[in-house]
């Protein structure tokens, strides 16, 4: 009965929050609902709630909500229908220094602003990338196929021309991916029992809870079933004994046990209630104590006024060579047949970001938002953003532009790292400026007159003066959002007038 | 006379009389606004109405290929398929019931169709392919209320 409750809720929640990162659905509170992107959001609410389910349930976070703890029990489960169990998972003792060193790792790198290292730990961000790498593109495929039928369904279905997935990023999901896999069908939840931090913050809060796992040994005729079954590999059937720091609640050794013996109960019976209210003591100081090092990291104000930058006035033409000496062109975005698209000196966050150290300590890179962008502009960084900022999604007009009537990607951001905005807010928030290069317009090279950018800026922000024979756009700094619509119709290859991002 | 014959389709009347040039879209244009006044039921009943807003083209590709990527034909091919069917999602008629599913199957039929960059929002009005045009389309233009009938469907979705 348990068991079933837990199996259907943790079913309904794995496919809402996989759809979502397929983009099918929009469900945003299946990734705000995960520890943490809730603790990067600092979602009182939800990391109160978390910690109550915890306090009460135990850990079920992780054989509930979490999307990788549900995927290694799917792939358990498989591998069980496959290769019937003989033997019991086992857990090796290094398990239990691994996690918190990674949950250190982890926090260190947050600290120190290597961005990519909490990132790889997520559990959350890495079901959110072996989605988004290796099941979207199947997925669009598919798309591709059904497009082309006719009738209702064709039209349902858009023919899609461009690709979501980097290099980097599809290595790094298939090396996690893999090692997932593998681990899970072989020793059943390795990852959750030995590397992830999450389970191992939240087992601290589990040992105290309300209800908890308990052995009746009058039942028990030792016949190990339990034991064989328990997936976390956290029982010891001969001893009787629960590892607190590997228990999920799955309640699967429950179901396992023909006798009886084993019953989800209130911990604290009134005999044990003056020996074990000390435990509950410590370990919620415990509890206290690895949430105030959450708290006490150094949070950024994302409070930093964008537009003074130096080389950025309102009414003067930029010329790419004078920008040459003092900045180094970082961003390089080439077509598929290999031209020079646009190069960039500073590359272009997603909106309403703030700056670029608060942008890169709150975003995990579950590229949630990247499925989400209705124009696919959004893309995992490569060396945009410098070695720390690997993965994080950036800005690229090769397929579109930034609508303004559009908040999708802050709607579904999980960790706030892209902050919820208003439409009206849209039109002044700024993610860039355009800046026009004369020397490739096609008013130069093919001498025609071009109206491309004047035409497509949905703010009004670029206007045209003559210039010789022709007339040149000039854009109004205060009015640009850096929306990139000019830097998309743009003829001129490579683009004559492109975005640069506002990281200072 | 002959456009008062129900059977005929009333452009292909029209083109009949005046050899299908740009004439057809602004007689046709004027009859329906005729027809409107008459009775506002009209419009949405009369088969004329979009398909008036068919293009001329013949799809000879003598104004290929645009030097700035479109895909002139291609695009006029999509619009006439969705006119001569009625399927047009007119933006001034945004608020009508029929508005949302007509966009969808015409940014469908549009997306699938034409890769991204050689839509009509990519032409630049440089009219270098008006002169080479059999049928003397404004080519620009269409191009131009091609792509403010997609921006407005795509605004709304």
């Amino acid at each position: 009965m348990l068991r079933t409750v837990r199996r259907t809720i943790a079913i309904v929640l794995w496919l809402l929050s996989t759809l979502s990162l397929l983009g099918i659905f929009r469900v945003a509170w299946v990734g705000r609902i995960q520890l943490v992107p809730a603790l990067l959001a600092i979602n009182v609410g939800i990391l109160v709630l978390l910690a109550i389910v915890t306090l009460v349930f135990g850990r079920v976070y992780c054989s509930v909500i979490c999307p990788m703890g549900i995927l290694q029990d799917l792939v358990g489960w498989l591998s069980r229908r496959v290769r019937p169990a003989a033997n019991r998972y086992s857990h090796p003792l290094w398990g239990h220094l691994t996690r918190p060193l990674i949950l250190i790792i982890g926090i260190w790198g947050f600290v120190e602003g290597i961005h990519w290292l909490p990132a790889l730990l997520d559990p959350w961000s890495e079901y959110g990338r072996m989605v988004t790498q290796g099941l979207y593109p199947l997925w669009l495929w598919v798309r591709d196929l059904l497009s082309g039928l006719n009738g209702p369904l064709g039209t349902w279905f858009e023919h899609e021309d461009f690709h979501t997935a980097s290099f980097q990023a599809s290595v790094i999901a298939a090396v996690v991916a893999l090692f997932v896999f593998l681990t899970a069908w072989i020793w059943g939840r390795t990852f959750c029992n030995s590397l992830c931090p999450v389970g191992w913050t939240l087992s601290w809060l589990s040992r105290c809870s309300l209800f908890t796992i308990s052995f009746d040994a009058s039942r028990c005729d030792y016949c190990g079933r339990c034991e064989a079954r328990c997936k976390a590999s956290c029982l010891d059937a001969r001893k009787l004994h629960i590892d607190p720091s590997r228990c999920v609640s799955c309640f699967d050794c429950i179901s396992a046990c023909d006798k009886g013996a084993i019953h989800y109960r209130f911990r604290y019976t009134r005999p044990a209630l003056s020996g074990k209210g000390q435990a509950h003591d410590e370990s919620r100081r415990q509890f206290l104590a690895t949430s105030a090092l959450f708290l006490q990291l150094p949070f950024v104000s994302r409070a930093q006024d964008i537009i003074e930058e130096g080389w950025i006035d309102e009414g003067t033409y930029y010329r790419t060579e004078q920008l040459d000496a003092e900045h180094e062109k970082r961003v390089k975005v080439y077509n598929r047949k290999g031209q020079l698209v646009v190069e960039r000196y500073k590359p272009v966050m997603p909106p309403s970001t703030g700056n670029i150290a608060r942008y890169l300590s709150r975003c995990t890179s579950c590229h949630l938002c990247i499925v989400h962008c209705p124009t696919h502009i959004l893309r995992p960084s490569t060396t945009e953003y410098g070695p720390e900022g690997l993965l994080v999604p950036t800005v690229n007009f090769t397929t579109g532009f930034c609508r303004p009537e559009c908040n999708a990607c802050a709607d579904v951001c999980p960790t706030g790292a892209i902050q919820t905005f208003s439409l009206s807010r849209k039109q002044r928030d700024k993610m860039g400026v355009a800046v026009f290069n004369s020397l490739t317009c096609v008013t130069a090279t093919d001498d025609v007159d071009c109206d491309a950018c004047v035409r497509h800026c949905p703010h009004q922000a670029i206007t045209m003066v003559v210039r010789g024979n022709h007339k040149v756009p000039k854009v109004s700094v205060n009015r640009c959002t850096g929306c990139g619509a000019c830097e998309f119709y743009c003829p001129a290859l490579p683009k004559a007038i492109h975005i640069e991002g506002l990281l200072s | 006379m002959v456009l008062h014959d129900e059977k005929m389709n009333r452009r292909e009347a029209i083109e009949r009389l005046l050899g299908g040039s740009v004439a057809t879209l602004l007689i046709a244009g004027g009859l329906t606004a005729c027809r409107q006044r008459k009775s506002s039921d009209a419009l949405q009943a009369n088969p004329v109405t979009q398909a008036a807003l068919h293009i001329p083209c013949i799809a000879c590709g003598d104004c290929m290929p645009c030097p700035y990527g479109v895909d002139i034909v291609g695009c006029f091919d999509v619009w006439n398929d969705a006119a001569d069917n009625n399927e047009l999602p007119d933006p001034k008629k945004a608020a009508s019931p029929h508005y949302a599913a007509l966009t969808r199957s015409f940014l469908a039929d549009y997306h699938n169709r034409i890769p991204l960059l050689a839509r009509a929002g990519h032409c630049i009005n440089c009219h270098r392919c008006e002169p080479l045009c059999p049928q003397h389309i404004q080519i620009p233009v269409f191009l131009r209320q091609m792509e403010w009938v997609e921006q407005n469907a795509e605004n709304r979705t």
